[in-house]
């Protein structure tokens, strides 16, 4: 029996490794890493962790300060009075928090919980000083900037990925298989089209028009306005993560099984431009960085290919590789999982490594 | 994938999905699953009540009783004499265990694959479609990984890959329901479907702290974990009870009985019997 307690238990450690994707996002001179236990900020120049001196102690400023209300792995969102947004992705928490903390010193601003009935993977967004935080049990919750809510849109599914926005409508992608349209100001529904199979990532927007790939390994291109669906292209896996835009061209990776490819679309019509076979799994979207096309699979591999999928430069590291890189400055950021000790890794553009981030235990 | 996913894990998160892919909804297909299981593990529980009785036999002997008289203050020589007794019967005392043992990993590969189905984060979601055996859907296209997900993971109105609460109308409070039930169920379960033990009072005593403790411990899973898992606990229970009165070996004059006595006559010695 103690075998059993023991076994079932294990899955509750609290060690600092994330056990799940991490988000991150950049902000300002920071990066903000949501990996776990805790949300860290980290300076871009140097790879530190923020911290505070107290007297002749000086200990790394992380959110939550008592580890408690986690694990995160979203993209902490950012609002313009400097809250940081982030949900809690603890299952057995049965008030399924969203915090707003200051991004500064990460002190709580204030806390909604006990009405969301599910866990937030989806990062917010701010749209007017509106934040729009996207929660598992389907909700899209509205709320003012001192966290008063304003509204919900129920969809019939879980949300798992950030909306986005063209300034005037949200649109958000969920694992019901379909894509909604949303009014910001009333929260009601404006369109609504089923794809193919869930979705768990979110949709891209440009020029009146949406991409997004589903788990079935389906691209569509949606009309904004509408929702009808202008093209879609099927591709042997699944797609999980946002795909990419730059230069009229749609970049994403697709995993099948234990494998990866990595494509490159025309967005017109969704002609395939090129393809690469990544080497491993990928999960994550390619970060394109000026000239580059950087992407990261599960066996720890990050990689750099020109515009015309020539590979450049490659790095590999003793972690999975789940996340899409970011970019900051001159800097990409990449973020294992798993590891304790390698939680955050910048490259410069030629894959030069410029320095890790290990949190203090 | 390891080879616990291999042997474990991934056949039953394949039965359960395919049940669930058949009847559209998870919370039955977690009680049809367990039926199947217990089903599956019949011959054993049956091994398992021929050994009690065997070992009740043996205990109640004339020998056994003359055994202990004569060797009371010596423990370890009554303990050999008893093993050598054990052996001229043809009797393991181990055998016995083993369809409790096989429980343990039925626990643990169900729980595992009830998180695993449900899939509520990216990673399990990545896990999840390498777990599902590929050539279920050109058995049946509804079996394929974009039409199994979402899984539907509510049932009577619970979210099954969470610990329930219900909250409890006008006074508001809120109370795990399920986890009552799994204690409850588990309390009654060790109880009637245990036979006497005759008079050995350490396995009276053992007997009777299996019958706090297996409903505390279940209880506290029921609380801490996926509610699929309390499902899986109470229907285990219930059709264990079934089983057992099939059989006719429920005893349900044991159900209040208690006692951590030695010697006295109204204790019934009981022992887990899952």
């Amino acid at each position: 029996m103690f075998v059993l307690v023991s076994l079932l238990t294990a899955c509750g450690n609290r060690s600092l490794a994330s056990t799940d994707w991490p988000g991150m996002t950049v902000q300002g001179d920071k990066v903000y890493l949501a990996a776990g236990t805790y949300v860290y900020a980290v300076n871009l120049a140097n790879g530190q962790e923020l911290t505070i001196t107290q007297g002749s102690e000086t200990n790394p400023v992380r959110f939550p300060s008592d580890g408690k209300g986690g694990p995160f792995y979203a993209d902490p969102a950012f609002t313009s009075d400097g809250q940081m947004i982030i949900g809690s992705a603890n299952i057995n928490d049965r008030k399924h928090p969203l915090f707003s903390a200051n991004a500064d010193d990460f002190s709580t601003q204030w806390v909604f919980e006990n009405q969301a009935k599910d866990i937030w993977l989806g990062g917010a967004l701010i749209l007017n000083d509106v934040i729009y935080a996207p929660n598992s049990d389907g909700g899209l919750y509205s709320f003012d900037l001192n966290g008063n809510i304003q509204g919900t849109f129920m969809a019939e599914n879980s949300l798992w990925s950030s909306p986005v926005t063209d300034g005037q409508v949200i649109y958000v992608s969920s694992m019901d298989h379909s894509v909604y349209a949303v009014d910001p100001v009333n929260m009601n529904q404006i369109w609504k089209t089923e794809l193919d199979a869930s979705i768990t990532a979110s949709p891209a927007i440009k020029d009146g028009q949406l991409f997004v790939g589903t788990i079935g390994g389906t691209v569509y291109a949606l009309d904004a306005k509408s929702g009808n669906i202008l093209w879609q292209k099927n591709f042997e896996g699944g797609i999980a993560d946002q795909v990419t835009l730059a230069d009229g061209r749609l970049y994403f990776g697709v995993v099948a099984s234990q494998t990866g490819t990595i494509y490159a679309l025309n967005t017109d019509d969704g002609a395939t431009i090129w393809n690469y076979d990544a080497g491993g799994a990928v999960t994550a979207s390619p970060l394109v960085k000026d000239n580059l096309v950087v992407f990261v699979t599960e066996t720890g591999t990050v990689r750099a290919l020109d515009l015309d999928a020539k590979p450049l430069w490659m790095q590999t590291l003793d972690a999975k590789l789940y996340s899409t890189p970011l970019a900051a400055g001159d800097l990409i950021l990449v973020a294992p999982m798993g590891k304790s000790d390698l939680m955050l890794v910048a490259y410069d553009e030629t894959g030069a490594q410029k320095w890790i981030f290990t949190p203090n235990k | 994938m390891n080879f616990w996913d291999l042997i474990v894990v991934q056949p039953m998160t394949n039965i359960l999905l395919t049940i669930y892919g058949l009847v559209g909804n998870f919370g039955i297909a977690i009680i049809l699953f367990t039926i199947l299981i217990r089903l599956a593990t019949h011959p054993l529980m049956v091994k398992q009540i021929k050994s009690s009785q065997k070992m009740q036999e043996l205990n109640n002997s004339k020998q056994f009783k003359d055994m202990q008289e004569k060797y009371k203050g010596n423990k370890e020589k009554l303990s050999q004499e008893q093993m050598k007794l054990y052996q001229e019967m043809g009797y393991n005392p181990l055998s016995g265990c083993l369809p409790t043992l096989i429980q343990f990993p039925i626990i643990i590969g169900l729980y595992q694959s009830i998180t695993r189905a449900l899939a509520a984060t990216p990673l399990t979601m990545l896990t999840l479609t390498r777990t599902v055996y590929p050539w279920l859907e050109d058995i049946l296209p509804r079996l394929s990984i974009t039409s199994l997900i979402p899984i539907d993971k509510f049932f009577l109105g619970m979210n099954l890959s969470q610990p329930e609460w219900t909250t409890l109308p006008i006074i508001g409070i809120s109370i795990p329901i399920l986890a009552i039930i799994v204690a409850l169920t588990t309390y009654v379960q060790t109880k009637v479907t245990t036979p006497p033990t005759g008079t050995d009072a350490q396995s009276k005593q053992m007997s009777n702290m299996m019958a706090i403790y297996m409903p505390l411990l279940l209880g506290y899973f029921a609380i801490n974990f996926a509610s699929g898992l309390a499902v899986y606990f109470i229907v285990s229970n219930v059709f264990g009870i079934a089983q057992y009165a099939m059989m006719g070996k429920v005893d349900w004059s044991n159900l209040l009985k208690f006692s951590f006595g030695s010697g006295s006559s109204s204790s019934k010695a009981v022992s887990k019997k899952k």
